[in-house]
């Protein structure tokens, strides 16, 4: 390496060791650069603005708990990103290439689609900082002759309910909900479908018989029927939605892999790994999924938005996730009586549904382009 | 005589389908011993793939069935109805295989240096460092320049010569005692076709392994094969080693297959065929399945072919103008 550019580097880390994610910013990665920049300045001001409540979370309540970890591995993350950014690798240029990292490329150079993946990991930070960011408890009530219906204030940013409460810590403690329905639910469909579909495909005969059998059966249930069944018999809770939405999804999911594996099935290298000796469970494990993964992860990330939409759905009908419990949808539902005279009661958990599918969507799609086979040599 | 290392004995593989019972493998038999190459020649559609599938039991059942009295004996033992267990034991370690497309056989989501790493820690319980010194020391041993660079290299960064090169490196790794080349060279140019031959033969001799090569290419017989073995239509028509195939071929099929053959001879010319395609497997012309396309049949041929041992033991022909052929070829 030439002293030009060691010397580069020197500068280049002082930089980023400063404020990590300028230099990316700088040398016009503005996707990397926001991100980590973003989160470095975002931790920080949590950690300073919030200084007593990230002291008192230090053995508090286990939610209180997650958000310190969260903010401290945050910290660390965006800084050692930028660190070893500017560092560069000492992995030889165009050696070891995968086709992760050719779809991560194609992935990077879809602009949307990173704008998406930007506002995904903000909200998945500001959902797991709640606890120390949220202004007030989001089951607080103001006195509810004076501070009920109150307009978007500096003491209320986004105004107060019908029970006085803060819309924007209800939001905010929303956020955790819906997210991590949609995030477990689609994880729990995901590895059924995939685990389910994988075998159907490549064990074929009565087997696939049997499993593709099963998967009309549970497609053919009405979700809304059964979701509504099952919640009038053992009461809604979010283990009941998480687990009913988990248990009925995954059957997409199944079609999609076998699909995938039936096809992937008929190469060679799968043909070869049986020459090789490996085992059934090894060739589908090991050889088939992570090839037929694509299409599953496009699929789990439009998941994931559909999802919060379906919950969303739920809530404000009334059967999902229950007062005093926070949920976007539920929110919505509430001010949807005083639309007129409190438009913030509906209109911003609305917004928040609408830009977090939104950015499931932009993401899932551009994930499509970049994981398209054509691409693949 | 010492016992072969492989012994095929009566093969015969049918695939019971709609249209009828497809006798692609009928009644062949074969020997390979330690470290000759034997190939196995003949069109496309005449059997030699189904084969060296049916040796390593790799056909799926249904609709493929190896019928009763078929016999592959490996080391002494026989492998034809073997469990699982026993064959995934065999696959990869004692017996492995390479194929005709490199460009689709290796996985493309790993690094070449994990696919081999991964016969070496299934087979050879290898733990994870020592597998990837090993798959670096294959990878030199087959060729592949900077093998400690290209170690991590995945499948579509290499060209097919060089993915061909670790298909080899990953048959090896485990010192198999045969490997089965089936087309080897087909998808690749001429040059690279030349090396990978070349590289074949010369691991065949240090590792003293035995290749079955599986091969439409006569030239490709005549460079690497010690003995042959020609198929038509299902079965066994000649046996012998290259040198009696290739000047005194006994069956008129493989003399039109020579004949077929570009030559310094003939050059400027046109080439010869033969006219003609294989019959249909489901439906085998009676008496000697190769006498429509024949140039020499006549009386004798209607009559169904047995395969006849000539002058020597390994030595044979399924024609019953072979001696009368040979007489007037040596006069």
């Amino acid at each position: 390496m030439s002293d030009g550019f060691l010397v580069a580097r020197r500068r280049w880390r002082v930089v980023s060791a400063a404020l990590p994610g300028l230099p990316q910013l700088l040398t016009g990665r503005w996707g990397t650069g926001w991100t980590v920049l973003l989160t470095w300045l975002g931790c920080l001001w949590v950690l300073t603005a919030r200084y007593e409540r990230v002291i008192g979370a230090l053995g508090g309540a286990w939610d209180q708990s997650l958000a310190l970890v969260t903010l401290v591995v945050s910290l660390i993350v965006a800084w050692t990103w930028s660190w070893r950014d500017v560092s560069g690798s000492d992995r030889p240029l165009g050696i070891g290439v995968s086709q992760w990292d050719l779809a991560a490329r194609a992935f990077s150079k879809n602009h949307t689609a990173v704008a998406g993946l930007i506002v995904i990991i903000a909200l998945y930070l500001v959902a797991l900082l709640t606890p120390l960011l949220a202004p007030y408890d989001p089951a607080f009530q103001g006195n509810l002759i004076t501070e009920r219906y109150v307009g978007l204030s500096t003491v209320h940013p986004l105004g107060t309910d019908n029970y006085a409460r803060d819309v924007l810590s209800r939001l905010l403690y929303g956020a955790r909900i819906s997210l991590a329905i949609g995030f477990v639910a689609v994880s729990i469909s995901v590895t059924i479908g995939t685990l389910l579909g994988a075998v159907a495909g490549f064990m074929g005969g009565i087997v696939d018989g049997l499993i593709m059998r099963f998967v009309d059966i549970v497609i053919s249930f009405p979700r809304l029927v059964l979701l509504i069944t099952i919640i009038g018999l053992f009461g809604s809770s979010i283990f009941m939605i998480v687990a009913v939405l988990g248990l009925t999804l995954w059957p997409g999911t199944a079609r999609i892999v076998r699909g995938e594996v039936l096809s992937l099935r008929e190469r060679e290298f799968i043909q070869a790994a049986t020459v090789l000796g490996y085992s059934k469970r090894r060739i589908i494990l090991r050889h088939l999924i992570p090839n037929a993964l694509g299409p599953v992860i496009v699929a789990a990330t439009l998941g994931i938005g559909n999802t919060i939409v379906l919950e969303a759905g739920l809530s404000f009908l009334g059967l999902g996730v229950q007062p005093p419990t926070p949920s976007w949808g539920t929110m919505v539902a509430v001010g949807r009586d005083d639309l007129l005279g409190a438009w913030w009661l509906s209109t911003f958990p609305g917004l928040a549904i609408v830009f977090t599918v939104l950015a499931f969507n932009l993401v899932g799609d551009g994930l499509r382009d970049a994981l398209d086979p054509r691409l693949r040599t | 005589m010492m016992e072969p290392m492989l012994r095929v004995q009566d093969l015969r593989t049918y695939f019971f389908t709609d249209q009828g019972v497809v006798k692609a493998v009928d009644g062949v038999s074969f020997e390979v011993n330690e470290g000759e190459t034997l190939g196995i020649v003949g069109e496309s559609g005449c059997g030699k793939t189904v084969t060296s599938l049916s040796v390593l039991g790799l056909l799926p059942e249904p609709p493929a069935q190896i019928m009763a009295g078929s016999s592959v004996k490996f080391l002494g033992d026989e492998i034809i109805g073997a469990d699982e267990g026993r064959m995934r034991n065999l696959r990869g370690n004692k017996i492995s295989m390479i194929f005709q497309e490199p460009m689709s056989s290796l996985n493309p989501v790993y690094s070449v240096g994990d696919q081999i790493a991964e016969v070496l820690r299934v087979h050879r319980r290898m733990g994870r460092k020592e597998a990837r010194d090993e798959a670096i020391r294959l990878l030199d041993e087959v060729g592949i320049p900077a093998p400690d660079r290209r170690v991590a290299e995945y499948p579509h960064q290499l060209s097919g010569g060089m993915r061909q090169r670790v298909m080899i490196a990953m048959a090896l790794s485990c010192e198999p005692k045969l490997l089965i080349a089936d087309e080897p060279t087909t998808a690749l140019d001429v040059t690279i076709q030349a090396q990978i031959l070349e590289l074949l033969e010369e691991l065949s001799l240090s590792h003293g392994m035995a290749v079955l090569l599986i091969t439409h290419d006569l030239g490709v017989v005549a460079e690497v094969c010690d003995r042959v073995v020609v198929m038509y239509a299902g079965q066994v028509i000649e046996t012998g080693t290259v040198n009696e195939i290739f000047t005194e071929p006994a069956h008129p099929y493989t003399r039109g297959l020579l004949a077929s053959l570009p030559s310094v001879t003939n050059s400027g010319r046109r080439l010869n065929s033969i006219s003609g395609t294989v019959p249909n497997p489901v439906d085998w012309p009676r008496g000697c399945r190769f006498r429509e396309r024949c140039p020499e049949a006549g009386d004798g041929c209607e009559e169904e072919q047995a395969l006849v041992t000539l002058e020597s033991a390994g030595r044979s022909s399924r024609c019953c103008k072979t001696e009368a052929v040979n007489l007037t070829g040596a006069g």
